[in-house]
């Protein structure tokens, strides 16, 4: 909870305070998670974690609605299953059936991510806040 | 504005938490790729050397410092370090984040510090 949701709010306000509200313009991109946006796939035991995430996606939409005066976008990423070092002990035990159950019948590559972060960082999305975007193959739909 | 000028960074910096590694590494590079100068941030500094070897897009990779992020306390000095090296931050991507796997009934009342 301390890293995932405190420390996105720290940095935050610190970052906030010092550049984006001064020069009235900046990005704030949150890396939440799919499991911010439900529970857990049964044989997952990870409620901090969902719970620290789901934090990230509505601090998410309340920053973005507070800090939208100055000029400052606040949007949240949610990944889905993506092989790291943090996920490679889940992956281990449920990959074959998070693929199975994944529209797009994949995990999450080392080039899935780029276009939403430059999208998000970028002035292509400058009329876009306080939204949430699932990278997952579809996995949180289906 | 064009579509394409739309997507560029030039000119703009950004700061990465968790940037030495996985999901992180990969939004520095796309970041760097499209121009921004790019800080990005870890608790472990063997990685961030490591990153320094990583394939790099045209952009350039920025100042990279040790910074124990799981110390929640608002900690001005890693601020500092990127607005002395790039003078303002445009894009600010709180990507740094750890999970682990526990039931609710094994969790203690007071959890530690991640």
């Amino acid at each position: 909870m301390n890293l995932n949701i405190n420390a996105m709010f720290y940095l935050s306000r610190e970052v906030g305070k010092r550049c984006f509200i001064p020069q009235k313009s900046g990005k704030i991109i949150n890396i939440a998670s799919v499991a911010g946006l439900s529970g857990s796939p049964q044989g997952m035991y990870t409620i901090a974690y969902n719970t620290s995430k789901g934090a990230a996606v509505n601090f998410t939409r309340t920053l973005a609605s507070e800090w939208g005066r100055y000029n400052i976008n606040v949007n949240a990423i949610c990944p889905g299953f993506f092989p790291s070092k943090m996920s490679r002990g889940l992956l281990d035990q449920i990959g074959d059936h998070i693929v199975a159950v994944t529209p797009l019948a994949r995990l999450g590559g080392n080039e899935d991510l780029m276009g939403t972060v430059v999208f998000l960082a970028s002035e292509a999305s400058r009329h876009i806040t306080g939204q949430t975007i699932a990278v997952d193959g579809g996995a949180c739909i289906a | 504005m064009s579509t394409k000028q739309l997507f560029d960074l030039t000119g703009k910096v950004a700061l990465i938490t968790g940037g030495s590694r996985g999901l992180g590494l990969q939004m520095a590079e796309a970041l760097g790729e499209m121009g921004a100068r790019v800080a990005i941030t870890a608790r472990k500094t063997d990685e961030l050397k490591d990153s320094r070897g990583a394939p790099q897009g045209q952009g350039h990779r920025g100042d990279e410092r040790h910074q124990r992020l799981v110390e929640v306390r608002p900690d001005p000095g890693m601020v500092d370090a990127v607005l002395a090296k790039f003078g303002t931050i445009d894009i600010l991507v709180n990507n740094a984040g750890a999970t682990g796997a526990r039931r609710p009934r094994t969790i203690p009342t007071r959890p530690g510090t991640r």
